[in-house]
């Protein structure tokens, strides 16, 4: 068995920072300096308490069409029995080909430069507005959202997960409604702010923050193998 | 139980082509095709209903042009490409940024990506799925024939995409659809291709 696990950074390891260039921007040195050490993600205390292999495919500002990419590039080494977990990101991410012919991510939040001469920086911010203000792109990760779980079938668990419950949407907004028809609402956990009292502004999951993510997780896989286990049985 | 073709793809799918088709092949239609559409459009098309695609049913999807792309409007995705250039409705350089960053091979690439999925779910759910593409030169058609033999393409021996081949089988395109002639010889050469396929199986 082995759990795969794919989204963005909320999804990566602590310790996956380059060693060598120990970059004080991101968190992750951040935290492994505030901390002293790099905590275990989500991913690693499942795949530890289930006893199984991990595949973290996670990466730090992805967009959800690389999330959904990165699932279509490894679908057919994911085997019955094993357990996929997809964590969706914002939907104002999106990406461009650059000018040599790679995909490069582009958040605008994070202010953005055009990798590509043909592409002003204009340009990626009105589509990153569009993609803020258009709560379409909701339902289409929901059509991502059903394939994927149409292509895992019965003999492969999968469960989607967003790190906002978007409380106010949900009540008024069909394009929401129908992503969380299948996407779970897992945030209110302990950040690196709260945990370094601000020391840290950063929304992240803490090493708190990913137990407890770790534990509601493994709640659900529980559940789907004790009911494969009672249809075996029967 | 009844046996469905579903067609999803543009304008050149959403034309009478399918209707023959279904009637050589007796199977019933439900085609979501659209005019003026883009290949993402087409995709999500699939995906919202690839719940109701039972086994033994044949899907076939046509691609458009890699060029064209959709922004939303109004929160409702509308599609956009190189010929709306003029378009009064959206900035002209917006629209003419996002077509030359298309311009690169990366974005072909992405349609292969969606015919993994498309077709992982097909050997699984067994039912039959080919792909094909009316207007994009880069797509399919240029491909090794070993590229082209791991999938169902439709018309695999073309080199050009099918406007092309098919224009030149004597098919005459107007308003972005195929004449009646043009109609009629695409739905005879997709029910050889589709015929032979699931009658091989």
């Amino acid at each position: 068995m082995k759990l795969w696990i794919f989204g963005d950074s909320f999804s990566q390891k602590f310790s996956d920072f380059d060693q060598k260039l120990y970059d004080p921007i991101d968190y992750r040195v951040r935290y492994h300096i505030w901390k002293g050490y790099s905590p275990k993600c989500y991913g690693e205390i499942i795949s530890d308490k289930l006893e199984c292999d991990l595949e973290i495919l996670a990466s730090a500002g992805n967009s959800n069409d690389e999330i959904f990419h990165s699932f279509i590039e490894v679908m057919d080494q994911i085997q019955s029995g094993d357990i996929v977990i997809i964590n969706w990101t914002y939907p104002n991410r999106f990406r461009i080909a650059d000018d040599n012919n790679k995909f490069e991510k582009i958040m605008i939040q994070a202010g953005c430069k055009s990798p590509n001469r043909f592409v002003s920086e204009k340009s990626l911010e009105e589509i990153g507005v569009n993609r803020n203000f258009s709560s379409i792109y909701y339902k289409e990760v929901a059509n991502y959202t059903k394939i994927i779980k149409k292509v895992c079938g019965e003999d492969i668990f999968s469960i989607f997960w967003y790190f906002s419950n978007m409380d106010i949407q949900r009540k008024y907004d069909e394009n929401i409604i129908s992503f969380f028809e299948n996407v779970i609402p897992l945030h209110e956990y302990e950040t690196l702010t709260i945990e370094t009292l601000g020391v840290m502004e950063d929304g992240h999951y803490s090493e708190d923050g990913h137990k407890d993510l770790a534990n509601d997780l493994y709640k659900i896989i529980d559940i789907w193998n004790q009911t494969k286990q009672i249809k075996l049985q029967e | 139980m009844i046996r469905v073709i579903w067609v999803f793809g543009n304008s050149f799918s959403n034309s009478s082509w399918v209707t023959l088709l279904g009637e050589k092949l007796g199977y019933q239609i439900k085609n979501l095709s659209k005019d003026k559409t883009c290949n993402y459009q087409i995709f999500d098309d699939f995906c919202s209903v690839c719940d109701l695609i039972h086994s033994n049913d044949i899907v076939i999807i046509g691609w458009g042009s890699v060029s064209n792309f959709r922004i939303p409007i109004n929160n409702e995705f509308v599609s956009y490409g190189p010929n709306d250039l003029g378009d009064e409705a959206i900035n002209y350089t917006f629209v003419q940024n996002l077509v030359r960053d298309r311009s690169s091979e990366k974005w072909c690439e992405q349609i292969y990506y969606y015919e993994n999925i498309l077709d992982e779910l097909a050997k699984s759910k067994r039912y039959n799925l080919f792909f094909w593409s009316s207007d994009e030169d880069r797509l399919i058609y240029p491909a090794r024939p070993s590229f082209k033999a791991k999938r169902s393409y439709l018309c695999n021996e073309s080199t050009t995409c099918l406007i092309k081949y098919f224009e030149e089988k004597g098919a005459t395109v107007i308003d972005n659809k195929f004449d009646e002639a043009g109609n009629e010889i695409v739905a005879d050469k997709f029910y050889n291709e589709i015929n032979t396929r699931i009658h091989s199986l």
